[in-house]
């Protein structure tokens, strides 16, 4: 098992560290950062100045080098924007996105698989079509309304929560309610049709012949089989969660991660989008380790082979 | 006499199995050293348990697979001096039959458009001819024209083999492989194939191929039979001498395990035990391991298929083994 | 000896449509009794095996008929009934190892655990005759080959110490070699335990190796029953002597290629009129087109519906 993930590991390294030169050239071609900063009328003097100020003059081998001795210092430049670390802009906007996103994907989790276990197991009741026909309007209805519809009930209407901003808690409820909600419908609608895949297969009917108890056949035996898929959904949803969010903040005025990629985009502010590129590329490599960690703890077919 | 129509030599095929990260990949052989030859218009059986490779085989033959090592020539061509347009004919002149036929069937094509397509892929008549040749070949298969317009879905287990059959025939092959073709079928329907095969055959300048693990049915639908054992055969004739006076102790286990229609025949010792283990290949007979035959000699010597009384068989000790195989007796 | 078994008409449908998978089976089983199911796919002898074993798919129902056991008084208990299936690697639940799914059952069945149970298992193992059975125990299926997998679901009906045995189609996903070693395997446990067998097959060789009494079915209904001699050698149902002659012969000294049975099993939803065999069946005539002939005795324990039957 060590070395198994110790495997995935130096792939994991590999692959953050071809993400970081593939962003740093394309970014380099897409485009001159003096000329968007500093608008179509400034002079070439001043876009010269500012070439040499963050190194940009260099040939992008060169420039590349000096990034990557930085960057294993922890320096990732500072903002062409504003001059502020872009360190402490990432350390500043990500806990806020972490919190939209992960608990929303929490929620979504505890909320979307037992309605989807339920919607499995009563099959065609009225449960089965309540749940189905929540989650085919959840999964239906694009998030930004979904998150007007919220602000107008709960905080144009009921007058109980704030409608926008980022300041306190009560701030977070909306952008976590419809982040789950959009999340939850998905997981419950994966979840249902995984385990009636598996309650058809061969081994559930012998299971019910050997006269084991319906409850232990969905918890011993169908459950196992179902989670494998599920794990592999989850980690492909929860790779999402990062972009997914971008809408969300915006709707709710949310001052995470998303707003500030979408800012450093349009201006060009290259060690901004550099680094959060980066970031995003961890965070999917985490998730995908962690997928395939759980995936061979769940799958003895992955097991046997290690 | 004329150059046969298919001809391997030497054939292997070896697979790797990847056992860890950077493990050497341990070899496997679905086929080894394997020579056939046939004829136009023959018809050859190939029988053994699964994992004998007897699948392999017709996959290699087919040109589907390529041979880790040997030949194989197909109407004098080696299969490796073929050009693109060299396969292309070769496809023309050979096809396939699988075990699935619900499978092998697309469920979004009509029954006339998938038997129809080999024509006008490569262009050998218009749209309307094809059709027509197509309902032609459907009565052939014993299924009225009407069935053209239908999907696979809307048809039965036998119905559908006879529609793979037909599409198989449609562009007048002179080689077909038929792998486990009847084997999924019930008895019934599985009668009804064999006599469409036999009077197929009858009608046509065709050779094939019929791999099965089946030893009751392919006995009635070809005229030599070669018995595979991890990938190697190990006795092939006539098939009547053969099912006459099996010489290899595997054919005679194989002959000896079909249940026999004799209520009174019970209680029968199974004439070998485990199954085929390749694994277990060290030297010597491969089949040694399960053999009730076996002898010193059979550890140190691999027995090559020799003649013994028209039939070839790799056994050392292929002469001792009586006429008729007996349920119950074929244990040592 | 004493009866085990007694279905009666029993009907099993697909609710809402006029669908029929059993229509009217019965037969009985004494204990320590073998009974062979033979028929084509469809016809319904898997699901009798299912409505027994109180596994019926879902969806469909029991509509009438009954099934008894004992003596057939109410009170009579129902016989511990442990059951095989035709694809023992997908009947196995994969995420579980060997040694789960034995030892799970000897706990419900003999209240067996901890290493009485594993004890247990390991013998179970040998018996079906798995070597190194203690190692074995942490395998999970699909380390397995479909023989192994098959012994392995044996093994696990013998934790139940059945009195019945219901095997659906045990070898037909199986080598001839494997299939031996298998059927070779359940006349011995039988010999042991005294357990009866239902045995349900396609082939008929594997009806006339281990049953003692057979049953025909085509399209829901049990169309002859006899002594399994009587069925193979004598049959009386034109289906039935059509199914034997449909068997390809292994015999050196026979050269007669099978002979199909013309036409095809009618659709459930569309059966036709009177015997549903009459479409296919040359001897069909008069009655034949209007009732679906009463299954009536022509022998000693020899029970045929057919109005024409071939004469002995």
């Amino acid at each position: 098992m060590t070395g198994f993930i110790l495997s995935k590991a130096v792939r994991a390294f590999a692959v953050l560290f071809s993400t970081a030169l593939f962003v740093f050239v394309v970014l380099r071609f897409s485009g001159d950062p003096a000329e968007r900063m500093l608008g179509e009328f400034a002079t070439p003097e001043a876009q010269a100045a500012f070439r040499t100020l963050w190194g940009l003059d260099k040939s992008i081998p060169e420039q590349f080098l000096i990034y990557l001795q930085h960057a294993i210092q922890g320096d990732f430049g500072k903002s062409f924007a504003d001059g502020r670390d872009v360190f402490d802009i990432i350390t500043q906007s990500i806990p806020k996105t972490l919190t939209v996103s992960v608990s929303a994907f929490i929620i979504a989790i505890l909320l979307g698989i037992p309605a989807g276990i339920v919607a499995a197991i009563r099959r065609d009741s009225a449960i089965d079509r309540l749940v189905m026909a929540t989650a085919v309007l959840g999964h239906s209805i694009p998030m930004f309304l979904v998150g007007l519809i919220f602000i107008f009930i709960f905080a144009v209407w009921l007058r109980v929560l704030p409608s926008s901003g980022s300041s306190t808690w009560r701030h977070a409820i909306l952008p976590i309610a419809t982040f789950a909600l959009y999340n939850a419908a998905s997981i419950s609608r994966f979840a249902r049709a995984t385990l009636i895949e598996v309650l058809e297969q061969p081994y559930i009917a012998a299971a019910r012949g050997d006269g084991i108890p319906p409850s232990e056949i969905i918890l011993r035996h169908a459950l196992p089989n179902a989670a494998i898929p599920l794990v592999t959904m989850l980690g492909i949803l929860a790779t999402s969660l990062l972009g997914g969010t971008v809408l969300v903040e915006t709707v709710f005025a949310w001052t995470g991660i998303g707003a500030q990629f979408v800012r450093a985009v349009g201006q060009g502010d290259l060690n901004v989008v550099q680094a959060m590129i980066l970031v995003f590329t961890v965070f999917v490599v985490m998730i995908n380790l962690t997928v395939e960690i759980l995936y061979a703890f769940l799958n003895p077919k992955i097991r046997s082979q290690q | 006499m004329s150059a046969p129509l298919l001809e391997t030599r030497n054939l292997t095929k070896a697979f790797g199995q990847k056992t860890g990260w950077l493990a050497k990949p341990k070899i496997l052989c679905a086929s080894s050293s394997i020579d056939l030859q046939l004829n136009a218009r023959e018809r050859l059986g190939i029988v053994g348990e699964s994992g004998s490779g007897k699948s392999t085989l017709g996959r290699l033959i087919l040109g589907l697979t390529p041979p880790t090592e040997g030949e194989i020539f197909f109407e004098g061509v080696n299969h490796k001096a073929r050009s693109l347009q060299g396969w292309k004919q070769f496809r023309v002149r050979t096809s396939l039959v699988q075990q699935n036929p619900l499978s092998a069937l697309n469920p979004q094509m009509t029954i006339g458009e998938q038997i129809s397509e080999g024509l006008l892929v490569h262009h050998f008549a218009s749209r309307a001819a094809s059709y027509e040749r197509a309902a032609a070949m459907l009565d052939q298969v014993g299924l009225s024209s009407a069935m053209m317009s239908r999907y696979p879905h809307q048809m039965s287990g036998g119905q559908r083999q006879r529609v793979v059959i037909a599409r198989a025939l449609i562009l007048d092959p002179k080689l077909v492989v038929f792998d486990e073709a009847v084997s999924a079928l019930d008895v019934s329907v599985q009668a009804q194939v064999v006599a469409l095969l036999r009077d197929l055959w009858q009608q046509r300048d065709l050779a094939y191929v019929f791999i099965t693990h089946d030893l009751r049915v392919v006995r009635h639908v070809v005229d030599r039979i070669a018995v595979m054992y991890l990938g190697r055969v190990v006795e092939t004739g006539d098939i009547k001498s053969v099912y006459e006076w099996p010489r290899h102790p595997y054919t005679r286990a194989l002959l000896a395990s079909v249940p026999s229609m004799d209520p009174t025949i019970r209680n029968i010792q199974p004439p070998i035990n485990g199954e085929l283990d390749p694994g277990k290949i060290a030297g010597g007979c491969p089949f040694r391991p399960r053999c009730p035959f076996a002898i010193e000699r059979c550890g140190t010597e691999a027995p090559l298929l020799r003649d013994v009384a028209g039939q070839r068989v790799a056994c050392h000790r292929a002469e001792e083994f009586p006429r008729s195989v007996q349920m119950g007796k074929e244990v040592a | 000896m004493p009866r085990l078994l007694t279905v009666q008409d029993l009907v099993v449908e697909v609710p809402g449509r006029n669908i029929k998978i059993l229509n009217g089976v019965s037969f009985s089983l004494d204990a320590g009794q073998t009974l062979g199911l033979v028929g084509e796919s469809g016809c319904g002898k898997s699901m009798t095996c299912y409505a027994i074993g109180n596994m019926l798919p879902r969806g469909l129902g029991q509509a009438g008929g009954s099934i008894s056991f004992g003596s057939g008084e109410s009170g009579s208990e129902r016989p511990t009934i442990a059951m095989i299936f035709q694809d023992p690697t997908s009947s196995l639940n994969p995420v579980h190892t060997i040694g789960y799914y034995l030892e799970t059952a000897l706990y419900r069945h003999q209240r067996l655990r901890g290493n009485d149970a594993r004890l247990e298992a390991m013998r179970l193992l040998e018996r079906v005759g798995i070597d190194n059975a203690k190692s074995r125990l942490g395998a999970y299926p699909h380390q397995f080959s479909g023989g192994m997998n098959q012994r392995v679901m044996i093994a696990h009906a013998l934790a139940a110490k059945p009195q019945l045995l219901i095997a659906d189609e045990p070898t037909t996903a199986l080598d001839v070699t494997m299939q031996a070693q298998i059927l070779y395997l359940l006349e011995e446990l039988k010999a042991e335990t005294g357990m009866a067998l239902m045995i349900v097959s396609h082939d008929l060789g594997v009806i006339a190796r281990l049953a003692d009494k057979a049953a025909v079915m085509y399209c829901g209904k049990i169309v002859e029953t006899a002594p399994v001699e009587q069925i193979i050698q004598n049959p009386s149902h034109p289906y039935a002597r059509a199914l034997i002659n449909c068997m390809p012969s292994i015999d050196p000294a026979d050269h007669q290629p099978p002979v199909p049975i013309p036409g095809s099993v009618p659709l459930l939803d569309d059966l036709p009129q009177g015997c549903y065999y009459n479409p296919r069946c040359p001897r069909a005539a008069g009655e034949c087109f209007k009732r679906f002939p009463p299954l009536a005795p022509v022998a000693q324990a020899h029970n045929v519906a057919c109005y024409h039957p071939v004469a002995a």
